[in-house]
């Protein structure tokens, strides 16, 4: 077992618990904080609130009866709170607060903090700035109006003066297009920190956002989180729920943290993914909990157009002691991916009841830019997910998703349009109670998965296995208790792969160049 | 800055001119192009215009090239914009579904070698997109799927490559004639754009690139031909006014181009008589009285480009 400190504000600080857990630690511990107990966790990841500035701070872990080692730190400098009810804001869960809330974000000073106290702080949209720390306390609700009217839009395209170049703001599903403003929202501002207990209410129901949601009415639907071009931004310990469309939005922004942060929409809601980092670089995803009604965490880097324009991957990418359940995926790649993914790396997580575990879509038509690469899963616990792997470069999504040209299974000229795949890692991974297939792999015929290895993978089905679709394409078809389904890869490595209790062959090998099996 | 003009005092010359015509003697292509105005009159000027739509799209629909499937010509694919106009304004099922049968025909429609769709006499030329392609978006968009957006665009780009650099040559060289094919180049763009899905913005963009790259040279290339025929002045007047007004252009930069044009026209708007004239100026006058200020346009209309 071993203590770490993962990161401190002046107010709070994250520690890691290592005792070979994945989310949850293996055993209760207990946590003092300079020799006074502060609470019992049984979380990897916990945070420690209610710290005073500028303080030196010893953390001791005591783990069945033993302590570990202690960690020290001293808390960040602070110069000022302001509270928002010392701005007007009333916390009444009627009063539009919004302004309020507002006025205290382009009051705060560096190195300050904006503080939201317990109350619930009814709001449509707010604006983030440079430097600036807002805590939500413990009990402290933004709750979002659902009203169109009181949201702003942001513009898709506004063009320059001189016509020769585009400002984008508002993105819809890889495209610039207008959308409403997200509930919290950044645009162009670094070193940015939002913490503590407090919730992001999105209030979304099927009355509101969730209504004929695939039918832009003004612009499209917010996000409950957006940034756009910003860096340095750190979302800590708050819970974000219920919200609009996707949940966390960054947009061609990097050195971004999450944190212990909790993401909550309905298993049934429309598109409400929780984390879709797009066209972004060095992003940490630390000790999240997510359950959502589409994919727990979708990465992305937009459509043709925006790939093209700017040619910005999402790349360098680490998620690592979370847990996602309920999900269409747990992690998912794609489908707007037209600027490529690299450098992601999923480790020590737990997927519950998801349909998918790791999610590849793509098609062809994303382009040449669309390079997936050096994407791995390692250490990962699958519980009852339908299918664990899935690779689909049949994708049927857009207006021509179903065009003899994405769907067709025969090779077709390699062009501009091409998207590709290259390497792809699974290690160390226990899928129980699968019921679809183990994995459903399809790389194009005339662009073959470059690499796809399996390595210490223990697969098991559930004993009443439902039968599903593993993959959105045509030609996939309803199934149950399917081994490794793979197709159209160069080389495929399979090293220690268990499969106990599938139906049919173990592995469904079809187009592969050269396997190599221990 | 947005233009003031009279809603009334608009929809009056509109409807004034468009008693100009005697709709029943004409020849199909007026006809289609009447309705396709009269169309766009019916949802933004209103008044009368549903019901001159509605006996028009009467007349139209029994024509013999509108019923037979095979017969392609242009002429019924404008006036299947106008059967969809119908369908949207009085929820009228059956005209959707003349529409969709027009649409049949677009898969008997001469293509050149290039890929692109032939006049109805198997010429060549960048009116196609005003008098077919505007269609075939418009169906592709409501009851086709998107899933010949692809082919539209393979269009668009092929027109584009073969006529557009010859053609404004044409027209900077002073060959007045030049000017026609442009002005329903740039109108059957921004027709397509109303009307497109944005899921596929690719093509969205490309179409948008050519029809300011069309606006741009029409205004550099036809300095001395502006002014001088009154039916392709109102067409530039539209395809601005209405390039504007979904913030395909600066309004700022170039409204005044097409005001000033349009305010012309409108001093002398009694010696207009032909029915492609009419046609046009009843496009343009039913563009002339949106708001082409974005938020008021978004928040008060259901949309904030398109209608």
């Amino acid at each position: 077992m071993e203590l770490k400190l993962v990161t401190n504000t002046a107010r709070s600080a994250v520690v890691e618990v290592c005792d070979g857990g994945k989310y949850y630690t293996n055993k209760e511990f207990k946590i003092y904080v300079n020799g006074a107990f502060y609470q019992t966790s049984n979380q990897v990841i916990t945070t420690i609130y209610d710290l005073k500035p500028d303080t030196y701070y010893e953390v001791k872990v005591e783990y069945e009866g033993q302590s570990f080692n202690d960690i020290s730190f001293t808390t960040n400098y602070e110069f000022v709170t302001l509270n928002v009810r010392e701005f007007g804001a009333y916390g009444d869960g009627v009063h539009d607060d919004t302004n309020a809330i507002q006025c205290a974000i382009m009051a705060c000073p560096k190195d300050s903090r904006v503080l939201v106290p317990e109350g619930v702080y009814k709001i449509s949209s707010i604006f983030l700035k440079d430097n600036l720390t807002l805590e939500l306390a413990k009990g402290a609700v933004l709750s979002a109006f659902t009203d169109r009217e009181k949201f702003p839009i942001l513009p898709g395209m506004i063009e320059s003066y001189d016509e020769e170049k585009m400002y984008n703001l508002g993105s819809w599903e890889g495209n610039p297009l207008d959308t409403f403003s997200a509930i919290v929202c950044g645009i162009n501002v670094s070193n940015v920190v939002i913490t503590g207990e407090g919730t992001i209410e999105g209030n979304t129901s099927f009355e509101n956002w969730w209504n004929n949601c695939k039918i832009r009415n003004i612009a499209w639907r917010p996000r409950l989180f957006f940034i756009n071009h910003c860096s340095n931004v750190m979302m800590h310990g708050i819970t974000v729920q219920n919200s609009p469309s996707w949940t966390i939005h960054p947009y061609f922004s990097k050195h971004l943290k999450f944190i212990d942060v909790k993401i909550k929409n309905p298993a049934n809601s429309h598109n409400t993914d929780g984390l879709d980092p797009e066209s972004c670089e060095d992003v940490l995803v630390l000790g999240t909990y997510i359950s959502v009604g589409d994919d727990c965490i979708a990465i992305k880097s937009g459509k043709i157009y925006m790939a093209e324009s700017l040619k910005t991957p999402t790349s360098n990418m680490i998620v690592r002691q979370c847990c996602m359940r309920d999900g269409h995926g747990a992690v998912t790649v794609g489908s707007e991916i037209a600027a490529g993914v690299k450098d992601v790396h999923i480790k020590d997580c737990l997927f519950m009841n998801t349909d998918r575990g790791l999610r590849v879509k793509t098609r062809r038509g994303r382009g040449k830019l669309s390079v997936l690469d050096d994407i791995s899963f390692e250490n990962i616990d699958m519980d009852n997910v339908m299918t664990p792997f899935v690779v689909n470069s049949f994708y049927f999504c857009d207006p021509d998703g179903k065009t003899e040209y994405v769907g067709t299974k025969k090779p077709l000229p390699v062009d501009d349009r091409t998207p590709s795949i290259k390497k792809l890692k699974f290690k160390d991974i226990k899928a129980t109670n699968c019921h679809v297939a183990g994995a459903y792999i399809c790389g194009l015929p005339e662009m073959k998965i470059e690499e796809l290895r399996f390595e210490n993978i223990d697969f098991n089905y559930a004993k009443d296995a439902k039968s599903g679709v593993a993959a959105m394409m045509l030609g996939c078809d309803e199934a149950s208790k399917q081994g490794l389904v793979v197709s159209n890869i160069k080389d495929l490595i399979l090293k220690n792969v268990n499969i106990v209790g599938n139906e049919g062959e173990a592995i469904i090998a079809t187009n592969v160049d050269n396997i190599v099996r221990d | 800055m947005a233009n003031c003009y009279n809603q009334a005092d608009i929809y009056e010359a509109a409807y004034t001119i468009s008693k100009k015509v005697d709709f029943k003697s004409l020849d199909l292509e007026k006809k289609a192009k009447l309705a396709n105005a009269y169309a766009f009159a019916a949802k933004d000027l209103e008044g009368e215009f549903i019901k001159i739509l509605k006996d028009c799209l009467c007349d139209i629909k029994s024509e013999k090239a509108i019923v037979d499937e095979n017969i392609a010509v242009n002429e019924k694919f404008l006036s299947g914009n106008a059967f969809y106009m119908l369908s949207k304004l009085c929820d009228d099922k059956a005209s959707e579904e003349i529409a969709c049968n027009i649409a049949k025909s677009l898969k008997k429609a001469e293509r050149s070698k290039e890929g692109y769709f032939l006049t109805t006499s198997n010429n060549k030329c960048l009116c196609i997109a005003f008098n077919v392609l505007s269609f075939y978006m418009n169906y592709e968009t409501k009851n086709g799927g998107k899933e010949q957006y692809n082919d539209i665009i393979a269009q668009v780009n092929a027109i584009y490559n073969d006529l557009f650099e010859d053609t404004i040559l044409e027209l900077k060289n002073g060959k007045e004639a030049s000017l026609k094919p442009l002005v329903y180049l740039a109108a059957g763009l921004v027709d397509m754009l109303e009307v497109m899905d944005q899921a596929l913005y690719e093509i969205w963009a490309r179409i948008r690139a050519i029809f300011k790259e069309t606006i741009k040279a029409i205004l550099s290339s036809a300095k001395y031909t502006l002014g001088s025929n009154k039916e392709l002045d109102l067409m530039l007047v539209y395809a601005i006014f209405k390039g504007c007004r979904m913030n395909l252009l600066h309004t700022e930069k170039y409204e005044c181009e097409a005001t000033t044009l349009f305010d012309q026209i409108l001093e002398d708007k009694e010696s207009i008589s032909d029915a492609y004239t009419v046609a046009a100026f009843i496009l343009a006058a039913s563009e002339s009285v949106k708001n082409r200020e974005y938020q008021d346009y978004g928040r008060e209309k259901g949309g904030v480009l398109w209608s």
